[in-house]
């Protein structure tokens, strides 16, 4: 309830446009009771040979709701349509502009469209909630009041044993249904889940399960537990049909109630027998209503599972400090102090980390991978927030920093390449979206990527998408590397900057790195040792603790952990 | 929207169900216009013959009992479309998974793993509406009005008229709309595609954007772009709606005519009011099925998408044969031990390219033979057929003096431990990923092999230990554990011959050394082929076999190959190999 209640809020201010579509909708309903109503009222009039011009006003009425109730269901298919549009398009900038503060995150892989797919099958389910699970109950008690006044006419005991048969009719056919699926539901949940398990195994595992000559368990195991989804399935459907069956019952029986109740009634002259069909008629229109009440409760459900999943994955969100207290930096030393961190309790990624880097300083930060090289970038970007420790720079400590001030002084090469669809310049000016040509120019240069941006076609103007796959790896880094290079920085930080590329790349990337300006600090996090010498300070981390720290000579000239990683690298 | 004949081809086999679908509905709708056949006598009798409740008494309760029996059919109609749905889901997940084992695994293209499970799953629950409910709406949709106005005629010529001139009317201005919503749709799809293409970027650059303090913006163009879309969807839905104007307009406005038109005969000719309102009950009846005809549409297009998927994976022509044998093998016994490889050519199913051209060469007992070569050369298909996943298409693989295709394949496999680049890690406990090397294995002995691929001690700082679930596909492994789980595998299963392809660039090069050190421990006294991209690796083998373009250009020894300064010293400089 609290999930479905906070995805209502999410619409708030679309409130009166769902009114609208609301009370549309029950028009549609109501034209079909109105139809029925009088054209029974018309017959049966007529039956008694009622002179024709007593019946003109039920010929006009007939005529009236016989094209009123296509012309809202027109009006209602349109306005809720264009409603639950723009619920999705409310749904999508909520969702993105929750989900940036929470990542990267060790929990959400980005780079599967595993994410993207359940995201956007999620916002889907959510889209309908007010077509599917706002409206039929409002429409369900709007129509249960009309029905209601239109019976108090004929008699106080009509409209009373009529709403108690319609309430009745609408609430227990889905208690009844929740009632028998509600463990079956969770089954199926959890047979699927194993079914998908199996199911990847056997297609990106089918080498390994033939070399071990396995495939006969594998069948034999997808069978059995497909079989039992099959089956829990069948129930399922079989229970949900039930809907269908019993309210079609539920209304025939409102009808016979109130035929018991009316009939003698007649005889006795209390009610005029005219209006025998036109009750009866009108109680089997009204149940239109009904019919969508089950599904209502089936979409709820499907609905709060949905918004679930994404708040989960949204609510995941560290406590990120918004303080803006003092942004003032007086010097861009950068110290931590006793910082650890951990991702998931499961192990810590750093602990106890100590060490400062003064403004200007040439940094290498080396390690195996998984050592928490890249988790201290995270750190440094304050796309997390160290749990124990204190990191400052200058005299102002991380928690009192601003995310986006502290983000102006810094630029990052990061260790996944991602480009975005668009042209070379798009993705450039995405550092410093007012650069000049001349500054482009200097961050291209820099990153040694002149001569291969003079030969593109357009040049700058080149389509990255257009290009497909002609992007190589180590043009794609170079190109990050522009970016990064344009942006306005005090501190660089490079993530691995050195992987996956080829050797020329790499001294490519290492001649820009050397050109970096003496008063920039640098951050070069990397597990290959080459020209290391260049750098003012070496920082080694090996499982999460900083083990030395020294230049290349100083840890060379010793037996150090580092000096075992440079000679394996060289292969002495 | 024609049903496509290979869906029908799946219906074939359980047609019978097909056929209860369609007698329970039509007998649902028989009972619903008996029951309003009854209705309409208890009312007139009431309004225009003085009868009393004891009169219509009975009346009443055959009514009820024929709203039940239409209930239950209803009901049934469900049933019987729930079977047969089931059925065919059954029927073409098992046709996906024998063509699947019939492509085999080369055949599997690794990009395409996410989607064939994908089709597997939930591309064949897709087709639950469509087979289950709009297939038989479709037929019903014709015969539930024919049974209707079997029963109009005879009382009334008028409406029946009536109901058979505007029933046309619905289909028509349904296809003629629905065709020109269907134009619209298709480039409305392009805008989606394209709309899920820029979340899907933006989605995996947040983290850029994030650093570049460039967020603020993009949010701002999502909902940009979400205008559109909904500005262009709804300009092709205002016609999809006229769609359902349509139907509605026309079946309420069928009622008001056949209301209107009843009524003024029965003011000035002798007809009956009894069946007046028989007829006003049931015309809604008539243009129902039409109805909901019209909103299984979508669940019909969407049924039909899903099952040319599922119908592509079914016909694909790829099928690997591997030879019958049942000669069983046991290396360690054999006299002798050489595997050779005489005049091998190979080409992939459905393919004219050879990638595999007159390969020859001899690895004798307890050897290292390493293959190098660029991607793409040739190597894994040599272990492929090593490993019995395909068979040459030309030449022989001898095993001493056995032709590998007379060795029952199994018996055969029971020689070697495989060490693949990328081992998968199965779903289920890190004990059950070790124990498939073998799975008669006492607990000590897995222990053992983990100490030697040095993963015991990792294993053990798990919450569990040993039975600790590692997740779909190992996801909470690193590339490097996963490596040692497969190393864990090979220690355990001790065979004589190994193949191996050596890990590459998803490591670091540190754990990669230590990963490799370990696999040289495994490699002592043992047969193994493997493909090296190491110098280190390559160093240590006893044969080197240099392979460009499906052909073995070179064969010898690390110095040997140097001192030649041809492509193998090119690709060694390269760090390539």
């Amino acid at each position: 309830m609290k999930t479905f209640l906070k995805i209502l809020s999410l619409g708030k201010e679309y409130k009166y446009w769902m009114l609208l579509a609301g009370f549309l909708s029950f028009l549609t309903v109501g034209s079909g009771i109105g139809l029925m109503m009088t054209s029974s009222y018309l017959i049966a009039k007529a039956a008694l040979l009622t002179p024709i011009y007593q019946l003109q006003v039920a010929i006009v009425g007939v005529r009236f709701f016989g094209i009123s109730r296509g012309v809202f269901r027109y009006l209602e298919r349109l306005i809720s349509h264009n409603l639950t549009f723009r619920l999705l398009q409310k749904l999508r900038v909520w969702f993105f502009s929750s989900l940036i503060p929470v990542v990267p995150s060790k929990t959400i892989d980005l780079t599967s469209g595993d994410l993207l797919n359940r995201a956007i099958e999620d916002i889907e389910n959510i889209e309908h909630i007010f077509v599917r699970v706002i409206s039929p109950p409002f429409v369900f008690l709007a129509s249960a009041i009309l029905m209601f006044l239109l019976l108090l006419l004929f008699g106080l005991n009509y409209a009373v044993i009529f709403l108690v048969m319609y309430l009745f009719s609408a609430v227990s056919v889905p208690a009844l249904t929740y009632f028998l699926s509600k463990k079956l539901g969770e089954e199926i949940i959890r047979l699927r889940t194993k079914l998908k398990e199996l199911a990847v195994d056997g297609v990106q595992g089918i080498s390994e399960i033939i070399f071990y000559g396995e495939k006969a368990r594998w069948n034999s195991d997808f069978n059995s537990i497909h079989e039992k989804l099959v089956t829990a399935e069948k129930r399922m459907k079989n229970i949900q049909a039930l809907h269908e069956s019993l309210t079609g019952f539920a209304m025939n029986i409102t009808v016979a109630v109130l035929l018991f109740t009316a009939i003698p009634d007649v005889e006795n002259g209390i009610l005029e027998g005219v209006y025998l069909a036109v009750i009866t008629i009108g109680i089997m229109a009204s149940f239109e209503a009904v019919v969508s009440i089950p599904q209502a409760f089936q979409y709820l459900s499907l609905t709060t599972k949905s918004g679930d999943k994404l708040f989960s994955i949204i609510d995941k969100q560290q406590e990120h400090s918004k303080a803006d207290k003092k942004t003032q930096i007086d010097n861009y030393n950068l110290k931590f102090e006793n910082v650890s961190f951990s991702y998931d309790n499961f192990r810590e990624a750093l602990s106890n980390i100590s060490f400062e880097i003064k403004k200007g300083e040439k940094t290498a930060i080396v390690g195996e991978s998984g050592a928490g090289k890249s988790t201290l970038v995270n750190l440094v970007t304050k796309l997390w927030n160290a749990e124990k420790g204190k990191i400052t720079i200058g005299t102002t400590e991380y928690s009192d920093f601003n995310e986006t001030k502290l983000r102006e002084i810094i630029s990052v090469v990061p260790q996944k390449v991602h480009l975005f669809t668009g042209t070379i310049k798009d993705n450039l000016l995405i550092a410093k979206p007012d650069a000049t040509d001349e500054e482009l120019s200097t961050a291209i240069r820099k990153a040694g990527l002149e001569e291969f941006i003079n030969n593109l076609p357009e040049r700058l103007n080149t389509n990255i998408g257009e290009l497909g796959k002609k992007l190589s790896g180590g043009e794609s880094k170079r190109l990050t590397i522009a970016r990064a290079f344009l942006k306005d920085y005090e501190i660089i930080i490079f993530d691995e900057a050195l992987s996956h590329v080829d050797s020329l790349t790499e001294s490519l990337i290492l001649d820009s790195v050397k050109s970096i300006p003496r008063s920039k600090t640098l951050l070069f996090i990397t597990h290959k040792l080459n020209r290391m010498e260049m750098f003012d300070k070496i920082l080694v981390i090996r499982n999460g603790r900083l083990i030395e720290t020294g230049t290349h000579k100083e840890l060379l000239e010793q037996n150090t952990f580092y000096k075992r990683l440079f000679e394996k690298q060289n292969n002495k | 929207m024609k049903p496509d004949k290979k869906i029908i081809d799946e219906i074939k086999p359980v047609k019978n169900k097909f056929i209860f679908i369609l007698v329970t509905g039509l007998s649902a709708s028989a009972f619903t216009l008996l029951s309003a056949f009854i209705l309409s006598r208890v009312i007139n009798n009431v309004f225009l013959n003085n009868a009393g409740l004891s009169d219509v008494f009975s009346l009443l309760i055959i009514f009820l009992i024929f709203t039940a029996a239409k209930s239950l059919l209803v009901w049934l109609q469900n049933y019987f479309a729930v079977e047969l749905t089931a059925s065919i889901k059954v029927q073409l997940r098992n046709k996906i998974l024998l063509k699947l084992e019939e492509s085999g695994p080369e055949n599997i293209n690794s990009e395409r793993t996410g989607e064939i499970t994908n089709t597997l799953l939930k591309g064949v629950d897709k087709l639950d509406d469509y087979l289950g409910k709009f297939l038989p709406q479709l037929f019903l949709s014709a015969l539930i009005p024919i049974l209707i106005l079997i029963f109009v005629f005879p009382i009334d010529l008028l409406t029946g008229i009536v109901f058979i001139v505007t029933a046309p009317i619905i289909p028509l201005f349904m296809f003629l709309i629905g065709s020109a919503a269907e134009k619209k749709n298709k480039k409305q799809w392009h805008t989606l595609s394209r709309m899920n293409a820029y979340f899907f970027d933006v989605l995996q650059g947040i983290v850029t954007l994030k650093l570049f303090n460039r967020t603020k913006d993009v949010l701002i163009k999502i909902e940009k772009i979400s205008d559109v879309f909904r500005i262009k969807t709804l300009a092709v839905l205002k016609i999809a709606f006229i769609s359902s104007l349509v139907l509605e307009v026309a079946s309420t406005l069928s009622v008001a005519v056949i209301a209107v038109e009843i009524g003024l005969r029965l003011l000035y000719s002798d007809f009956p009011f009894v069946n007046a309102l028989f007829i006003l009950i049931i015309a809604p009846e008539f243009y129902l099925p039409m109805r909901m005809l019209g909103a299984s549409y979508h669940a019909g297009m969407e049924g039909v998408a899903a099952f040319e998927r599922v119908a592509d994976l079914i016909s694909d022509k790829t099928k690997s044969e591997i030879t019958n044998s049942n000669l069983s093998y046991d290396y360690n016994s054999a006299a002798n031990k050489s595997i050779e490889f005489r005049n091998i050519y190979y080409s992939y199913p459905g393919s004219e390219k050879e990638v595999l051209k007159d390969i020859s060469f001899k690895a004798e007992q307890n050897t290292i033979t390493a293959f190098v070569g660029e991607s793409g050369a040739g190597k894994s298909t040599v272990m492929k057929l090593l490993l019995r996943f395909i068979e040459p298409k030309k030449g022989k693989i001898l095993i001493g003096d056995y032709d590998l295709t007379s060795i029952d394949a199994k018996s055969w496999r029971n020689n070697i431990s495989w060490l693949p680049q990328n081992p998968h890690l199965f779903s289920g406990t890190i004990l059950d990923n070790i124990k498939i090397a073998d799975s008669n294995a006492d607990f000590d002995s897995v222990i053992e092999a983990a100490k030697n691929a040095q993963i015991h001690n990792f294993i053990m700082s798990l919450p569990k230990g040993y039975n600790t679930e590692i997740g779909e596909n190992g996801a909470k492994l690193s590339g490097g554990e996963r490596q040692r789980v497969a190393l864990a595998r090979a220690y355990l299963r001790n065979s004589p011959i190994i193949i191996a392809d050596e890990p590459t660039s998803n490591l670091d090069l540190f754990v990669e050394h230590e990963i490799m050190n370990d696999m040289y421990k495994l490699f002592a006294d043992k047969t193994v082929i493997l493909i090296a991209h190491r110098l280190h690796t390559i160093e240590k083998a006893d044969s080197i076999i240099v392979m460009r373009n499906g052909e073995i250009i070179d064969t010898g020894s690390h110095s040997e190959l140097l001192k030649r300064k041809g492509y193998y010293k090119e690709l060694i400089e390269a760090g390539n190999a």
